[in-house]
């Protein structure tokens, strides 16, 4: 079997403002451990061949002269709203199998009003919201509110200050997505509660939860609020203080874990995400379970020292990193065997 | 070809699906056959306007495709592929491959053209902002059993269209069902025949009104509203516009189903429908050209039954005959679709994409 990995690469030199836009492509390390993983296979799937294709504009050509029997899909995407469909866009047009969701749930997933549309549609919680295009449109919205970018990927554009408790607060976050991003702002209710983040694997009825990941808003700095931000990310947490931010898996009861699941799997199925997803989920002051958003595209930093959740998750279930990336690629061949 | 040349003039590549002359096996080839007339009729008026024009058809090279738009130097792709190999399940792609290349491009993007061409989806985000559409079920498989349980509280009549198709692809007299036999029948043969799923929907009979807008959002023109005159249907008929009746010129059911522009409304309900249409339009984010129709109750409430970002720029179709009565004659029309998109490309006042290299 040929396998064409198709993924993004992180410029080598990035300033430090320039981080958080390139927050979702990969570094060398990972593309090179998510090859060899798929090099290597499992026991007894034989010889494999891996290349390696950047999703650039070369790629249509590349795909075309390597002809590979599968995709692993990896890459983010280039311009504008809809940018994680290229690429499996170009594959379906090339009829080119891939692993993970089709480009209609890749660019909802990555429209987070879209989403909630969605998810509002079948009745799975997700916090209260409004779109706004401009500092002017801010009538009858309650606070305090969170502030971000519509069609971004993971906290990209979400820093300690986009929770707001005030009006003049409200513009100002609103004013800076729009400005700093070039899109509308996502105005979404503060759920107080805990947080956390569910890796999906697997389809339909076969979809596996794996063990749930909580990001312990307590550990944050004191006076910071309670969400994971740029600065939780890349500020506050340094190697010489890091900060211990995740617990896996998280300290459940036994209903709240059935419930917070039950929503997962309902809300990745809803959706119609393929082979792999991972959902972010917060709690409401009742306790109640709702979910954020859905990453069809997780990230997967191989070293655990990177906190990369899904691997993390995976680990936890006894689940090694190799094993977690051929059961992605296993899941969308057993998929792509029954259609 | 396409060379920038020294006299500034905009490069317009016109790009369209050549794929559907192949196989005449599908119902499409009316399609096809529209398509090609169009695309020289819409060369020819950009042409006479002063633009540098070349057409590029996506055969089976996909490659050589993309290959020739970007080394054609192009300014603007004029997007006419409502299919891609004739499959119209692919339109979103060529959005989605012209984006990877950072082209500007006439009409709306990827996700859009994805969403709406699902009509479960769309009706599901509509339905999410309380925008009036019939109820409806989606069936994925062949039903086995007939029981009232298969409609889950649906009223009959019902109307079961492809979930995946516009242009009233798969639709006839027999779409419309009154009893659980037969919707098991028609969702069957639906399935089997198009091989996509089946969407039921409550039926509405009444008026079926076409509301074009052209324009980028927030700059909307709502154009002279349309609608399918059925006086002349046999009585015992459906009131539907079928496949039959919208493209084959020569059929019966063509001549009894005839469009009307301009239509005449009580005042209350055209501005009701302007607004919902133009909500729809936003909503969906729509751009440059898109058409939604409704479905107006006997006691004239609106319901959204589709909305269809690009549709057919034929000079005898719906939406140039609506911008004619509207006072736009159909190179006006063109050329503002043009100029739509340069604004949006240029940036004024929308968001333009983000160059990350």
């Amino acid at each position: 079997m040929k396998i064409g990995l198709v993924f993004n690469q992180k410029p080598k030199k990035i300033s430090h403002e320039n981080i958080d836009m390139y927050a979702e492509w990969d570094g060398p390390e990972t593309i090179n451990a998510v090859a060899n993983a798929l090099k290597n296979g499992l026991n007894g799937t034989g010889r494999r061949e891996v290349v390696l294709i950047e999703a650039d504009n070369k790629m249509f050509n590349k795909l075309v002269k390597e002809k590979p029997d599968i995709v692993f899909n990896m890459a983010e995407g280039f311009y504008g709203a809809s940018r994680e469909s290229q690429v499996p866009a170009i594959l379906d047009m090339l009829n080119i199998p891939y692993t993970g969701s089709d480009p209609v749930t890749l660019g909802i997933c990555l429209d987070k009003q879209r989403t909630k549309e969605i998810l509002s549609f079948h009745n799975i919680s997700t916090p209260k919201f409004l779109t706004v295009s401009s500092g002017k449109e801010l009538e009858n919205i309650s606070l305090p509110a969170v502030v971000k970018p519509v069609w971004e990927g993971s906290s990209k554009g979400i820093i300690n200050n986009s929770l707001v408790r005030t009006k003049k607060e409200l513009r100002e976050q609103v004013e800076r997505v729009v400005n700093d991003y070039n899109q509308p702002a996502l105005v979404e209710e503060f759920l107080e509660g805990r947080e956390f983040t569910v890796a999906v694997l697997g389809n339909e009825d076969n979809a596996r939860i794996l063990p749930i990941v909580e990001i312990k808003l307590d550990e944050l700095p004191p006076g910071s609020n309670k969400m994971y931000s740029y600065e939780a990310k890349w500020v506050w947490d340094t190697s010489d203080k890091p900060l211990n931010i995740f617990e896996c898996p998280a300290r459940l009861n036994p209903k709240l874990k059935i419930k917070i699941e039950d929503l997962c799997k309902k809300a990745f199925n809803v959706l119609r995400c393929r082979d792999w997803c991972r959902i972010d989920v917060r709690l409401d002051k009742n306790g109640e379970p709702h979910i954020i958003e859905l990453n069809p595209l997780p990230g997967v930093l191989p070293n655990p020292e990177d906190n990369s959740c899904f691997p993390k998750a995976a680990r936890s279930a006894g689940i090694s990193y190799d094993e977690m990336i051929n059961s992605v690629l296993n899941s969308a061949i057993k998929r792509l065997g029954e259609n | 070809m396409g060379k920038k040349d020294k006299t500034n003039k905009l490069n317009i590549a016109v790009i369209y699906d050549y794929a559907c002359t192949c196989e005449g096996s599908r119902e499409n080839l009316t399609a096809y056959q529209d398509i090609s007339k169009q695309i020289e009729l819409i060369n020819s008026v950009l042409s006479d306007m002063d633009y540098s024009v070349f057409p590029i058809s996506i055969g089976s090279d996909v490659v050589c495709f993309l290959q020739t738009i970007r080394d054609g130097k192009v300014d603007l792709v004029f997007n006419l592929c409502e299919s891609v190999f004739g499959e119209s399940t692919k339109e979103m792609n060529i959005p989605a491959m012209l984006d990877l290349l950072n082209l500007p491009y006439t009409g709306s993007g990827a996700l859009t053209l994805g969403l709406t061409l699902d009509k479960g989806m769309a009706k599901r985000i509509l339905v999410s902002n309380k925008i009036k559409t019939p109820e409806c079920r989606i069936f994925y498989k062949e039903i086995g059993k007939s029981d009232d349980s298969i409609i889950d509280g649906l009223k009959f009549p019902l109307i079961i269209k492809p979930l995946l198709e516009h242009g009233s692809l798969g639709i006839s007299q027999k779409s419309v069902v009154t009893s659980g036999k037969q919707l098991v029948a028609q969702v069957n043969a639906l399935i089997s025949k198009h091989k996509q799923p089946a969407i039921v929907e409550e039926f509405i009979a009444g008026r079926e009104i076409y509301v074009p807008i052209i324009g980028n959002k927030n700059e909307e023109v709502v154009l002279a509203m349309s609608e399918i005159d059925f006086t002349q249907m046999p009585k015992d008929n459906f009131q539907i516009l079928s496949y039959i009746g919208k493209w084959e010129t020569e059929s019966a059911e063509y001549q009894e189903t005839v469009p009307v522009c301009p239509i005449d409304l009580p005042r209350e309900t055209y501005n009701e429908i302007k607004d919902i249409a133009l909500k729809v339009f936003r909503l969906m984010d729509c751009r440059d050209y898109a058409r939604i129709d409704i479905r107006l109750t006997e006691d004239n409430i609106p319901y959204v039954i589709d909305v269809n970002p690009n549709p057919c720029l034929d000079e005898d179709a719906g939406l140039a005959i609506s911008a004619k009565v509207s006072g736009i004659e159909y190179p006006e029309l063109i050329n503002r679709i043009v100029h739509s998109a340069m604004g949006r490309a240029n940036g004024n006042g929308y968001y333009k994409t983000k160059i990350l290299t």
